[in-house]
């Protein structure tokens, strides 16, 4: 291998080198290897998940022929799972979007890149502030960065929001609320040294695969590993656990409290850690002393949170036991389990707190942590900070020098960024079908199929005007005015950011099909039309074009044209740009041509003595941490106090706001399946994966479907208060739910399941409870 | 995981395991390599149900050659992986599958190569694919191999790579 690395290495630096004067790449960028037939092989992050796998794609003759996991990148170690092995079909369903359409007399009509170009910029500037942008954890890093500075810095408003809040805006407010910075401090080097992993609510077997297999591949080697798996359903990972601890729906709560109860009624907290690292504060935000939380912490025993939760006393205690032995190392790992939960920022925090009690963070095997999703939603919307109320780098919108320092780098006008946050996801569309937003771009998303309690929260959504930037018809295509065909992956540049804090880089290697454009050249062709208009948003401090592209040289590049956007590589020339945002809050990235030399690098990536970049492997530890003061072993910086200590957050155990009852006797929870992706836009268009799972189903216990007199096989309808699906059962199957609960994936958009989820969320992060809601279930003759 | 229970409980999961597998009878010969990976080198799909089985239940089966008469198992190529659910798919269960699926697409695969490289016209062929995942050379060339290309004509030769060189450069 390390004849094709030396070349690899060899060939990105000249790749490096023409972007470095400014020039485009070459299509076929820093091939890895050419054989004889033609065939080269370059680097990229899988398109799917968060884990973010480095893939090495097969190109031929112009296309992708093939997908193969690269030995080089240290998170999968030359693996994929079966959605990154079959990654490149993605491309190519017959059914894919090649123009334009607009909608004349009702139906979707071809159009023009000019004429919808010109109808979506009318539009945008005949309301500019009632204009809002719908975006993605899968939009690349500048594709987010584009759409924000085009929206906060440009139009001035602040209605700016990304699926992720459906799906991480969770973990950001426990990290906020308890270190006071966003994001983990562990990475998943930890997976190799732990050795106790304990899994709240996550079906890592199918959602996180490539990390899975990290895992239990340890086992297959001889190494001994305890794994606990907390959940309300079996599931493909419960398979490998030691221990399956099933609770009843939303009492993670009073099980995590009751693993701090232990440590604190036995002695075993990490008394020096909690002297140097650790507060305590009241749910109300007060500070309190460790005996007030001890107090709180009395109705939390184990007997009554087995009594609550169903799970045996002894096993608490054996939660307890490890969290108190202080030699074990523990590895927590949760995913939507946590974070789609009416409590999930309490339930994060809650987590925290007790591997702060034991002191169990900020040492090698010994972390909590929240896996992502998507595959940029830590780079994009989280980093970049593609929400509400965010800015770049950490900032937010509420905070006035936060705005000044935006807007000196964006040069924007004194002020053009507005100060009040605009409409988060679910405000966002209640606004829109009330008509308080008349219009919406959404991009790299489906919403359609994926925002809860469809009928009420899409209603009147195809009166507005909607415009719709993706790859393949969908149902958020059907209410479009406007749909956008775009470039995906490997047919445009790229940047993601994956769970472990590392940013991966990648080149366009293929054109995309017909007439489809990056996302990044829409808005860039939207706002320069607008320029041209006459709109005085657009417009910079300077009075030329706020969106203006520069070269290395500080030469203007009119990257809005087609022609020259893909001559030039406008990702880095963005990124570059980007990057001087993200130092304050320590989240520094290294220049654009630094990433195409590796798979990939775990910031803060900090400039060496030498010239070299060096990536972080954990965060807050001493000698790993170049932010870490002198001397200390952990160092929380990023605490709001500035005291360097993190918080341990008094939240106490809620009911959930909807729960199973005479008339919906059952609960109901949705989730994914290790086939699909998402909605299956994408991978319900490849043979092998939609072969291998077509359509969604129900699964009911064994116990439960006797009663009801239904057999795998048989349709079912799934009601609730808010609307019903009709599936079939499957009895015993890939998942086995505990009696009362009921489990259904949401991939299929023939029965669509958010149709009868509930819609009420986290009033801190404002996620929504995909998880829990109540439902009936009635076999169908 | 065989390695966490009781021999019994092995035993009674092998018994499961042949059953539920001669169940799926829909298992066909191998007859097409190509028919089960989207591109020479993918990982193959699984000619079977696999809901209903357990992750450990694969090796089963396909740790070795099991011949089952009418049905002949294809032992991994890489049985120090574990999670083999992760990278093969299976058929969908059938009383779930309600649609069959119409699936329209362009994709075209890296297709199996036409030419073995040689370095002269009498020397031992090269390997043409990589080597990880698939350094257990018999799994894939045993003599009974169904695909006839595939057949080694000197299994007792252990040392398949004094004689067979790998490029180091391939990527698949
Ligand atoms: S684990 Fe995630 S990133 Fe890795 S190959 Fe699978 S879908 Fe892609």
């Amino acid at each position: 291998m390390t004849v094709s690395r030396r070349r690899f290495i060899l060939q990105s630096a000249e790749a490096a080198g023409v972007a470095a004067l400014g020039l485009n790449l070459p299509l076929l960028g820093a091939p890895v290897s050419q054989n004889a037939e033609g065939l080269s092989w370059q680097k990229a992050p899988c398109r799917f998940c968060g884990t973010g796998c480095g893939a090495l794609v097969g190109i031929q003759e112009g296309r992708v022929v093939a997908v193969q996991g690269d030995r080089e990148c240290p998170v999968n170690r030359g693996l994929l799972c079966a959605k990154g092995y079959h990654l490149g079909a993605a491309l190519y369903g017959k059914d894919r979007l090649k123009t334009p359409l607009i909608r004349k007399g009702g139906s979707l009509q071809e159009a023009s890149w000019e004429e919808a170009i010109n109808l979506i910029a009318e539009k945008v500037i005949a309301d500019p502030d009632r204009f809002s942008i719908y975006g993605s954890g899968q939009w690349t890093i500048p594709e987010g960065y584009i759409a924000m500075k085009f929206l906060k810095g440009g139009l001035g408003n602040n209605h700016l929001d990304p699926n992720a809040r459906l799906c991480m805006a969770s973990a950001v407010t426990g990290f906020l609320t308890t270190f006071g910075v966003d994001e983990p401090s562990g990475c998943y080097d930890d997976l190799d040294l732990c050795e106790v992993v304990i899994t709240w609510g996550n079906n890592w077997a199918e959602m996180h695969p490539v990390l899975f297999s990290r895992l239990i591949d340890r086992r297959a080697r001889g190494e001994e590993i305890l794994y606990i798996d907390l959940g309300t359903r079996r599931t493909r990972s419960t398979e490998a656990a030691d221990h399956y601890l099933e609770f009843r729906p939303h009492t993670d709560l009073a099980i995590a409290n009751c693993i701090a109860h232990q440590l604190v009624e036995n002695g075993t907290c990490d008394r020096n850690f909690l002297d140097q690292n650790v507060r305590f504060k009241s749910n109300d935000d007060k500070d309190i002393s460790l005996e007030e939380y001890r107090s709180f912490l009395q109705g939390y025993s184990v007997e009554k949170v087995s009594k609550l939760s169903g799970v045996p006393a002894d096993q608490l205690r054996l939660l307890g036991d490890l969290f108190g032995d202080p030699k074990k190392k523990i590895v927590s790992l949760w995913c939507m389990g946590m974070n789609q939960h009416t409590r999930g920022t309490w339930i994060n925090n809650l987590v925290y707190n007790a591997h702060l009690l034991a002191g169990k963070i900020g040492k090698p095997g010994s972390t909590p942590f929240s896996l992502t999703g998507q595959p940029s939603a830590c780079g994009t919307c989280r980093e970049v900070g593609t929400l509400a109320h965010a800015l770049p780098g950490g900032r937010v919108n509420a905070s006035d020098g936060d705005r000044a320092e935006v807007e000196e780098v964006w040069g924007c006008k004194p002020g053009a960024i507005n100060p009040k946050p605009g409409h988060h996801t679910m405000a966002m569309f209640e606004a829109l079908s009330k008509g308080e937003l008349t219009g919406m771009w959404v991009q790299v998303t489906n919403p359609a199929q994926s925002i809860p309690n469809l009928h009420a929260n899409l209603a009147n959504a195809a009166d507005r005007f909607v415009v719709v930037s993706d790859i393949y018809p969908t149902e958020t295509t059907r209410i479009a005015s406007v749909v956008l065909p775009s470039a995906t992956w490997v047919e445009k540049n790229g940047i993601f950011g994956n769970s472990e804090r590392r940013t991966q880089q990648w080149f366009r290697m293929v054109e995309p099909p017909g007439q489809a454009r990056p996302d990044v050249w829409q808005v860039l062709a939207v706002a320069h039309r607008m320029y041209e208009m006459g709109c005085e948003d657009l417009k910079g401090r300077d009075g030329k074009f706020l969106l203006t592209v520069r070269d290395d040289s500080g030469n203007e590049v009119e990257a809005w044209k087609w022609e020259v956007f893909r001559e030039f590589n406008v990702d880095r020339a963005l990124f570059n740009e980007y990057r001087a945002l993200t130092v304050k809050k320590h989240k520094d990235l290294a220049p654009y041509d630094e990433y195409v030399k590796v798979s990939g690098m775990r910031w803060p990536v900090v400039k060496q003595s030498d010239g070299s970049w060096k990536e972080t492997k954990r965060r807050f530890v001493g000698g790993e941490d170049p932010y870490v003061k002198e001397g200390r072993q952990v160092d929380f910086y990023g605490a709001r106090a500035g005291d360097s200590r993190a918080i341990i957050w008094a939240r106490p155990y809620e009911d959930p706001p909807e729960s199973p009852d005479s008339e919906y006797p059952f609960w109901l929870c949705t989730g994914r399946v290790l086939e699909h992706w998402h909605t299956a836009t994408m991978t319900g268009r490849i043979k092998e994966l939609r072969k291998a799972m077509p359509n969604t189903y129900v699964e009911i216990h064994a116990e439960d479907a006797e009663r009801l007199g239904v057999k795998t096989g048989d349709r079912v309808r799934v009601r609730s208060r808010r609307g019903s699906i009709e599936t079939v059962a499957w009895i015993g199957g890939r998942g086995k739910p505990q009696v009362g609960l009921v489990f259904i994936p949401f991939f299929d958009e023939k029965r669509l399941i958010n149709r009868v989820t509930l819609d009420e969320y986290d009033p801190i992060s404002k996620e929504p409870d995909y998880k829990k809601c109540a439902v009936a279930l009635e076999k169908l003759s | 995981m065989s390695r966490l229970i009781a021999g019994r409980w092995v035993l009674f999961r092998c018994l499961v395991t042949l059953l539920l597998v001669s169940l799926a009878a829909a298992a066909p010969e191998v007859s097409d390599r190509t028919e089960r990976r989207a591109f020479y080198t993918a990982p193959p799909t699984v000619p079977h149900e696999l809901d209903g089985l357990e992750n450990g239940d694969c090796l089963t089966c396909h740790e070795d050659v099991l011949d089952l008469g009418d049905q002949v198992s294809a032992p991994t190529p890489h049985p120090e992986y574990f999670n083999c659910l992760q990278c093969h798919v299976g058929t969908a269960p059938l009383p779930i599958a309600e649609t069959t699926p119409d699936v329209a697409s362009d994709w075209k695969g890296l297709a199996e190569p036409t030419l073995i490289e040689r370095a002269n016209p009498k020397a031992p062929p090269s390997i043409p694919h990589r080597l990880f995942l698939r350094d257990r050379c018999l799994s894939c060339h045993h003599p009974d191999h169904p695909n006839p290309a595939q057949r080694t004509s000197h299994p007792e030769r252990s040392n398949c790579q004094q004689c067979h060189v790998a490029d180091q450069e391939r990527e698949f």
